[in-house]
């Protein structure tokens, strides 16, 4: 391009920041929510409550299983545990078929709780977007990309990153946008370099399929059985056994896990050649590497298959993925993990607001508004408010629509695809001057009375959870009053400089507020 | 910011536009179809087990594609580009035909 290789790397960063900025901060706020997916399953089935034994919820769930499914191949129960009270289960019958169900860890049965997608659908949403299969994993992928080669153009475009570091200038409209962007991404460059690559190998042999059929053509059976996974499942033998009480197989398992276990998986139950595959519980380490323990059905003795060493590109492989998914972390470096994305999605906030403000004096001097800074501007409110309102209206659906209805967990969705598109249509009707401080205005309102709608649809409001000492209920609370109260403050700021008179301010306002 | 700076009164060429529609397509499946080549050759060459230096490859491809991208909207001009990447593809494309084992397993 034009001019030296600093102003082509910063042109670039300009423009594919903005072409996925708007898709970004919707894939930003949904995956920082999923590192809380487990509170937000929870608080979204406030019916449940977290199993003081899951060990005991397990074999209730095994129980329940195979009482509904005679003749059952394998089953498989993802396990309970503090934070998340419910268990996801699945099984193949005995015809071939599969068959799935939440239970409830209180009573092994399923769950008469209200019928939401809860953290799931944040989760499927940050990388699925509500498309169809395979395309909206594609547009996710495309996003992953453009962020990464954002982020490098980005640190390539910098000066001194060191001391944009040290480097903000409040009040001076274009250059303290910029000196927040650039504090904002600077502070967590790691963690951005990380989470678009680490994006991008969640699922990588969809994105770049072709070394695997360089080496394996059209035989995709060879490349995945090469994986080195240790034989876990034995052949039916059609005598009959009966299943190991579970209790003392899982104790064992939990015993080298910090009293915790994983996924349970049984198969064969009432076979001879039964066996119980207890997987290590999600987080125990960075990888996502399978690990587990292998015990006989019938007598519950511990077999020990050799485990087949990984090599250095599929550990590599193992610890990226982890990563990403941050399951490993513990409450303190979770909330890192949140405050990162929190960081990331107003890095990308600050980055749009800066393309208009950039473009904003040629305008004061009376030029006429182009469409494209019309569109870039009110798209900008759509998604850096609309994206967490729709967020929100997801939780007022999952407290307010009645639990029986049909359909339910579509509902909630709906609510969160309508308030989006309803966000979007109104930041291009609302008089500009009242763009920011009324998206701003709404976002506050919406976030602000979610804990005083769960307190007054639950039994598990703020002050209840904080009387019983419920820390997850409580924290879910606050953290909407937070956001709520962030919005509240964007607000106020931006109706202050929206009445201050025109030509009070040398340069352009921040916030856009004033028209 | 060299584009950045065109706003407003004065009408951009229309030379520029189709330069910058010309990378973007360039670099966008160009860059991609480079990419694949180079991560297919890896795949082959590299001294690992099969399975290791399919994935390596695989890791790989994205800093190349991102490496590729960057190229493609720094070099100056356009018919340098076109004549290297073009190049680059033969080669890389070439290469993956002659590496290609003889019988599949």
């Amino acid at each position: 391009m034009k001019g030296s290789f600093r102003q082509s790397m910063a042109w670039l960063h300009t423009w594919s920041g903005l072409v996925i900025g708007w898709l970004l901060l919707a894939i930003f706020a949904t995956g920082l929510a999923s590192y809380f997916k487990a509170d937000i399953d929870a608080w979204t089935r406030p019916e449940l409550r977290s199993p003081a034994d899951p060990i005991a919820a397990v074999e209730k769930g095994v129980a329940w299983i195979v009482a509904n499914n005679p003749g059952v191949r394998d089953l498989t129960v993802v396990a309970a545990d503090a934070r998340n009270p419910i268990m996801e289960t699945y099984w193949q019958t005995a015809e071939g078929g599969y068959g799935s169900a939440y239970l409830d860890p209180a009573t092994g049965a399923p769950f008469t709780a209200r019928d939401t997608l809860g953290g799931e659908f944040f989760y499927r949403f940050h990388f699925e977007l509500m498309i169809p299969y395979p395309w909206g994993r594609y547009l996710a992928g495309c996003a992953a990309m453009a962020m990464f080669l954002a982020v490098l153009t980005g640190l390539v475009t910098h000066k001194r990153i060191f001391k944009d570091f040290f480097t903000f200038r409040p009040g001076k409209g274009q250059r303290s946008w910029l000196d927040m962007h650039n504090v904002l991404g600077v502070l967590s460059l790691p963690f951005h370099l990380m989470i678009s690559f680490t994006g991008l190998v969640t699922l990588m042999t969809m994105y770049m399929p072709y070394p695997i059929e360089a080496n394996y053509g059209d035989d995709l059976e060879t490349y995945y059985s090469s994986f080195p996974v240790a034989p876990r499942d034995a052949d039916a033998t059609g005598t009959a056994a009966p299943l190991t009480p579970l209790g003392p197989v899982l104790a064992d398992a939990a015993a080298h896990w910090d009293g915790r276990i994983g996924t349970v998986t049984v198969s064969n139950p009432g076979d001879a050649a039964a066996r119980i595959h207890v997987a290590r519980p999600i987080g125990a380490k960075i990888d996502y590497r399978a690990e587990w323990r292998l015990y006989d059905g019938v007598t519950g003795a511990r077999l020990d298959p050799p485990v087949p060493s990984r090599g250095p590109a599929l550990a590599t492989e193992d610890t990226l993925y982890g990563l990403h998914m941050g399951q490993f972390s513990q409450p303190l470096l979770r909330w890192l993990y949140f405050l990162s994305g929190v960081g990331g999605f107003a890095m990308i906030a600050t980055g749009l607001i800066l393309w208009t403000v950039k473009r904003r004096p040629a305008l004061e001097k009376g030029e006429p508004m182009p469409f494209s800074y019309r569109l870039v501007e009110r798209l900008n409110v759509a998604a850096i408010a609309g994206v967490p309102i729709a967020m929100a209206a997801f939780f007022w659906a999952n407290r307010l629509l009645p639990s029986g209805v049909e359909g339910r967990a579509e509902a909630e969705t709906d609510a969160f695809l309508y308030a989006l598109l309803g966000a979007t249509v109104l930041a291009q009707l609302v008089p500009r001057a009242w763009l920011w401080r009324g998206a701003c205005g709404l976002g506050a309102a919406a976030f602000l009375a979610l804990p005083v709608i769960n307190m007054a649809t639950t039994s598990r409001g703020l002050l209840s959870s904080l009387a019983e000492g419920d820390i997850q209920m409580a924290s879910f609370d606050l953290t909407l009053t937070a956001v709520g109260l962030a919005f509240a403050t964007a607000a106020l700021l931006a109706h202050r400089k929206a009445v201050i008179p025109a030509g009070a301010h040398r340069g352009s306002r921040p916030l856009g507020a004033a028209a | 910011m060299a584009a950045g700076s065109r706003r407003g009164s004065k009408p951009v060429p229309f030379s520029y536009r189709a330069e910058v529609a010309a990378r973007l397509i360039v670099g966008l499946a160009g860059g991609y179809a480079l990419t694949a080549w180079a991560a297919m050759l890896l795949a082959r060459l590299l001294p690992m087990s099969r399975l290791e230096a399919t994935e390596t490859a695989i890791l790989l491809s994205f800093l190349i594609y991102a490496g590729l991208l960057m190229t493609v909207f720094a070099v100056r001009r356009l018919s340098v580009l076109l004549i290297g990447l073009t190049v680059a593809g033969l080669a890389l494309a070439a290469s993956v035909w002659l590496t290609h084992p003889v019988a599949v397993s």
